[in-house]
């Protein structure tokens, strides 16, 4: 492997990491609202590593741009469903899980 | 909520004629975007035009009419500012979920916001549930609510400062010394 694969594959293997913690996080995590957190935080940190990774081995600019823009869009998306998802299930009565 | 309240902490909300400027910067952009994710292609160009016309038009209509000043860096500060609280945050929530005993102490709270303009709301909502350990629930009347997986002493003060990065980038004033616990 040469220096670009080895960062390539921290930041992969970094990303990976973030997801699987998510997704324990997913099973493991008590109530609706924390388990909503699981899947928001992946979004931001795992598919920002990953696509940091694939980013370094990209071979021109335009691909670069392209996966930057899935990142931003994949962003959009999470944060504006999280927050309607969170206030629909806020506003019928779902109760957040305490100590 | 009194705010010490500047001319420029609540722009006019008059409507604003959309200048012919205004949509060539847009139509500048969207030309430089499809540019870049298809270098040299003029034949994507065929569905590249149409395209850039619809996203002028939507991004014309859909942008609010108040002016804004934007900060270089402020956004620069505001970045940063959210790429280490991601990391931070990711750290802390990955070590949470995968400790056998699972430290949790997840609190719904109000923070009343000092921000004004509404773009600006929007986004540090949006921002705030990215942020590893925080979720944004509502928006009303300038209180958000928002759900946090540990409850801790500097949860506010977080907050707090997302908020001044946010202001920071559209060079808002805000108050300081305001409690927000109250």
């Amino acid at each position: 492997m040469n220096l670009s694969e080895s960062i390539s594959a921290v930041l992969i293997l970094g990303g990976m990491f973030f997801f699987v913690a998510g997704t324990v996080g997913l099973l493991r995590f008590p109530d609706f609202f924390t388990r909503l957190h699981a899947l928001t935080k992946a979004d931001n940190l795992g598919l920002g590593l990953v696509i940091a990774g694939l980013a370094v081995q990209a071979s021109s600019w335009a691909d670069v741009t392209r996966l930057v823009l899935i990142w931003l869009l994949v962003l959009g998306a999470s944060a504006t469903l999280c927050f309607l998802v969170a206030r629909t299930a806020l506003r019928h009565g779902q109760k957040p899980w305490t100590k | 909520m009194s705010l010490p309240s500047t001319p420029t902490d609540q722009p006019s909300l008059a409507p604003r004629k959309q200048t012919a400027g205004e949509a060539l910067l847009w139509i500048i952009m969207f030309v430089l975007l499809w540019s870049a994710i298809n270098p040299g292609d003029l034949h994507s160009w065929l569905v590249g035009i149409p395209v850039v016309a619809l996203a002028s038009v939507v991004a014309l209509r859909l942008h609010s009419p108040v002016p804004r000043r934007y900060s270089l860096l402020g956004a620069v500060r505001l970045t940063t500012f959210f790429v280490d609280q991601s990391f931070r945050g990711g750290w802390d929530v990955a070590k949470r979920a995968l400790s056998p005993a699972m430290p949790l102490n997840p609190a719904m709270l109000n923070y009343p916001l000092r921000l004004r303009d509404e773009l600006a709301q929007v986004l540090l909502v949006n921002l705030n549930s990215l942020l590893p350990g925080t979720l944004s629930a509502d928006l009303a009347d300038g209180v958000v609510t928002f759900h946090v997986l540990d409850a801790g002493p500097e949860t506010f003060a977080d907050m707090q400062t997302l908020e001044e990065r946010v202001a920071g980038l559209f060079s808002i004033p805000l108050g300081t010394g305001k409690d927000v616990r109250a």
